[in-house]
């Protein structure tokens, strides 16, 4: 028995409840007696009036009368115990909804805490910085390895005089060209398919993309300012 | 009960009642006798024999006398001795379809197992997770003795021994972890706690 470490607690409720209940079964268990002598009662009368004994009879069914108003008795005694169980039990009950109200009250004021607006203002300043960032070291490795204009031109050129001769159509489908058109001038092309953003700008951090507009403004004014913050 | 139980043929066969002499058939025998035994019992909802195979506790209301005898049949006239009905008994205990009520008193009886602990386990869980009473403190008298208010322990359940009960909820759903027990002032297990 000694490995009983996640066995259930028995609070000091518990025993309580454990306790009346007891009272409650010794009561049904009184209830069933009382019962049985009234049986016994009535058959032992019934049997005095076969037998010509009508005294005995009425004493049988005064003693019977006497056990049934006992038993009447354990009812509201068994009523009294049974509300009380009830009560106790929903209380219990009442206490625990309190705990859960008291736990949740904590748990939202902890998280109002982490949302102060400071704190939202900061961590987006800091974002737009790092965007700023980001952005610069891809400019800058962008020039070394990307085609310049006129390049690209001359790709695209290309591209579409096979295409013409391949397909006979100069109406190109294919999603690096739509890529690069896009990249170049940054329209997409309206017969298109919609190209997937994130395909389009890899360098940029998705964050960017995914912040809420209103947000997204009020990190623009903050932008303005941002000289001055560093 | 309207009807009886039904034998199985071999019942009426009279070298069943003797102890054969050749192992094998031995074996045989004793399997047939547990099988006997065991759908005997699960028949009068019988949870525990004595010593010399005579019903102590069941969870139906009819007389002992009134059902007929397992290890005897007038018909034939033909008995079991205590020795080969012990030895049947044993045999039951070795297959785990039965156990002594208390080890060191094997003349208090046996345990007969038609279902196992853990099955008798699981219909009391189920009964007590179905009915919301899990983390409430329940009664042993309460889970054997329900009168009409308090409504649905399953048939099977109604009437047990309440050692019977003890023995479940103290072999397996406490050993799970899954339940605790109350002691009354008379030091005797009165109560459970469920969750």
């Amino acid at each position: 028995m000694g490995q009983q470490s996640s066995a259930p607690k028995i609070t000091q409720q518990d025993k309580a409840i454990f306790q009346l209940k007891q009272q409650r079964d010794k009561i049904k268990q009184y209830q069933t007696k009382l019962n049985y002598i009234v049986i016994k009662q009535t058959n032992l009368a019934r049997k005095a009036i076969t037998n010509g004994q009508p005294d005995r009879a009425k004493f049988y069914l005064q003693s019977k009368k006497r056990q049934e108003s006992v038993i009447n008795k354990t009812y509201e005694q068994l009523t009294n115990l049974e509300k009380l169980i009830d009560t106790i039990e929903f209380k219990l009950i009442e206490k625990d909804v309190i705990y859960g109200l008291k736990q949740g009250n904590e748990i939202l004021n902890k998280l109002n805490n982490e949302m102060k607006i400071e704190k939202i203002d900061k961590i987006l300043d800091d974002l737009e910085d790092n965007k700023i960032k980001v952005n610069e070291v891809s400019e800058a490795l962008g020039s070394g390895h990307n085609l310049n204009r006129a390049e690209e031109d001359e790709v695209d050129a290309e591209f579409n005089k096979l295409n013409e001769e391949i397909n006979g159509v100069s109406e190109s489908k294919l999603p690096e060209f739509n890529q690069l058109n896009e990249e170049i001038n940054g329209v997409p092309e309206s017969k298109l398919p919609e190209a997937p953003k994130d395909k389009i700008m890899p360098e940029i951090p998705t964050n960017e993309i995914q912040e809420p507009t209103k947000e997204e403004e009020a990190s623009k004014e903050e932008h303005k300012n941002e000289p001055i913050a560093i | 009960m309207s009807k009886s139980f039904e034998f199985p043929k071999i019942h009426s066969f009279p070298p069943f009642y003797t102890k054969q002499p050749n192992q094998t058939i031995l074996n045989q025998q004793l399997e047939s006798w547990m099988n006997i035994v065991l759908t005997y019992c699960e028949f009068y909802k019988i949870t525990s024999l004595s010593i010399d195979g005579i019903p102590k506790f069941k969870s139906t209301t009819e007389e002992n006398n009134a059902l007929p005898p397992i290890f005897s049949n007038d018909e034939i006239k033909r008995n079991c001795n205590s020795e080969f009905k012990h030895l049947i008994l044993q045999h039951l205990i070795h297959q785990h379809k039965a156990e002594f009520i208390n080890q060191k008193k094997p003349e208090l009886g046996i345990y007969i197992y038609w279902r196992s602990l853990v099955g008798w386990s699981d219909l009391l869980y189920q009964y007590v997770d179905k009915t919301g009473q899990r983390g409430a403190i329940l009664t042993i008298y309460e889970l054997t003795q329900p009168d009409d208010s308090e409504g649905y322990i399953p048939q099977e359940l109604k009437n047990l021994d309440t050692e019977f009960l003890i023995k479940i909820i103290k072999e397996v759903l406490v050993k799970q972890g899954k339940a605790q027990l109350l002691i009354n002032e008379d030091n005797e297990i009165g109560g459970v706690k469920i969750v």
